[in-house]
């Protein structure tokens, strides 16, 4: 985890962007909520720009990085720091400005939509600022090693045959990668805006025309974002920008290689359920008249009873984790201690797990989650 | 629907099988649909892009049953579907 967030540190570039947004748009004395706070320190740059109050929300362990860090910045005091999904918790008041960097690689992937239609609505002062306001998705077509190796990886040399049927599951992935300007085949096509501010759909279909710059062996599309952090101060991670953030692109594979020469016309589609995490794409070539459809859904790796509880028909039962879970904390009643709750189910049910290393530890990291 | 009827899957609707289990996925409304073989089979002949009477043709053979039982059970589901969305009448 906090390999991650060191790359979100150290990234000069991201950092400048938002800190000339946030010189743009957060006014002195302005309350802030910094959702999906991660380490702080957007929260962090919005203190030292002069915001006067601090909501830091996540729900990870980072939390307590982003306590720290501004603890030692002095601002624990202007400072607080919220457990939880932003959607399922409140803030104690509305606030100037919301600010949220997750727009993941291809702008909509990561939840900053989601994050941003609850946030406007229980969060945000009337007239109040939301850090980024638009996000401008790019599609472009591309052609690299790299792509191959994602998409082919489990038939390459050296894989036992029992495992080439995860292909089928690789091209229906959304994969990271890091491009090069050299892998891109042609101009992205512009595939639309989503205004943060605006009540956006469940549901997105955007279509892009690619005309192929150059003869290239086509893997897939590659979708990057445009973010428009504060007027006029805009973050990307694009292959082909000057001074692009530290983020990979998201790559969506097509099931065949195609050979595209210069002037070549690709027809991408991308639609996507955001908040399901469901992207799906369509690449056709109306040339030849190929077509390729792939869905994360179909890449999904799924048992016969996870796809049948997709069918609304279908009546759940808890399973054995599910009930196992229901056990601990029906003895979490707000008199029994953590020692007295870890006898009780070791006692009454002591066949929950095949050890009392197990139950204890399940008891540990049950209590740890779900209760306070 | 009739049995003289093509149809067409939209782009934005996908099934899935693993085992014997077929659901259908609607991504514009994010509802799912359930099919029973059958059902599946079906489902599979119309991504071949067959009109309903072909798909009943071939059934035929596959299948121990009545002309007249399965054209009803081939309209009621692709009925269904239809007015959910998950096909169009081409």
């Amino acid at each position: 985890m906090l390999d991650e967030h060191l790359g979100y540190v150290r990234d000069a570039v991201r950092l400048d962007r938002y800190r000339a947004a946030i010189a743009k748009a957060v006014a002195k004395g302005a309350s802030v909520a910094d959702l999906g706070s991660g380490s702080g320190v957007l929260g962090l740059l919005c203190l030292q720009a002069g915001a006067g109050r601090l909501f830091a929300v996540d729900d990870s362990d980072m939390l307590e990085v982003a306590r720290e860090a501004l603890a030692r910045s002095g601002y624990a005091d202007g400072s607080s720091f919220i457990r939880g999904k932003s959607s399922q918790i409140e803030l104690p008041e509305p606030v100037d400005v919301v600010i949220c960097d997750h727009v993941g690689y291809f702008g909509f992937d990561y939840g900053v939509i989601e994050f941003f239609a609850d946030a406007r609505k229980r969060f945000l002062k009337p007239g109040g600022t939301l850090i980024p306001s638009r996000i401008r998705l790019n599609v472009a077509a591309v052609g690299a090693q790299r792509c191959d190796e994602l998409v082919n990886g489990w038939c390459a040399e050296g894989i036992p045959d029992q495992f080439h049927w995860l292909r089928t599951h690789a091209v229906n992935t959304k994969h990271a990668v890091n491009l090069e300007r050299g892998d891109v085949l042609a101009a992205p096509a512009a595939l639309g805006d989503i205004d943060l501010y605006a009540d956006n759909p469940e549901f997105f279909s955007w279509t892009g025309e690619i005309c192929i710059e150059r003869d290239g062996l086509m893997h897939g599309l590659a979708g990057w974002f445009e973010c428009e952090l504060a007027e006029g101060v805009w973050m990307t991670n694009s292959p082909l920008a000057e001074e692009p953030i530290r983020r990979p692109q998201a790559f969506l594979p097509i099931d065949e290689a195609v050979k595209v020469q210069a002037g070549d016309t690709v027809r991408a589609t991308v639609m996507a359920r955001p908040a399901d995490h469901l992207i799906a794409w369509v690449v056709e070539f109306p040339a030849s008249g190929q077509r390729f459809a792939h869905s994360t859904w179909q890449g999904q790796i799924l048992t016969p009873e996870q796809l049948m509880q997709r069918n609304p028909a279908h009546v759940p039962q808890l399973g054995r984790k599910g009930q196992a879970t229901a056990t601990v904390l029906s003895y979490c009643d707000g008199t029994r201690t953590v020692a007295e709750i870890e006898h009780a189910v070791l006692h009454d049910h002591p066949g929950l797990f095949p050890s009392p290393a197990e139950i204890s530890g399940f008891v540990a990291r049950i209590l740890g989650r779900d209760a306070e | 629907m009739k049995l003289t009827d093509g149809v067409t899957i939209p782009p934005q609707v996908m099934a899935r099988t693993v085992g014997d289990e077929t659901v259908i996925l609607d991504l514009a409304s994010g509802t799912y649909f359930g099919l029973d073989p059958i059902g599946a089979r079906i489902w599979g002949l119309m991504g071949e892009g067959r009109a309903l009477a072909e798909i009943c043709a071939t059934m035929l053979e596959e299948y121990e049953v009545e002309r007249e039982q399965l054209e009803a059970d081939v309209l009621r589901l692709t009925t269904e579907l239809a007015e959910r969305g998950l096909i169009v009448p081409a």
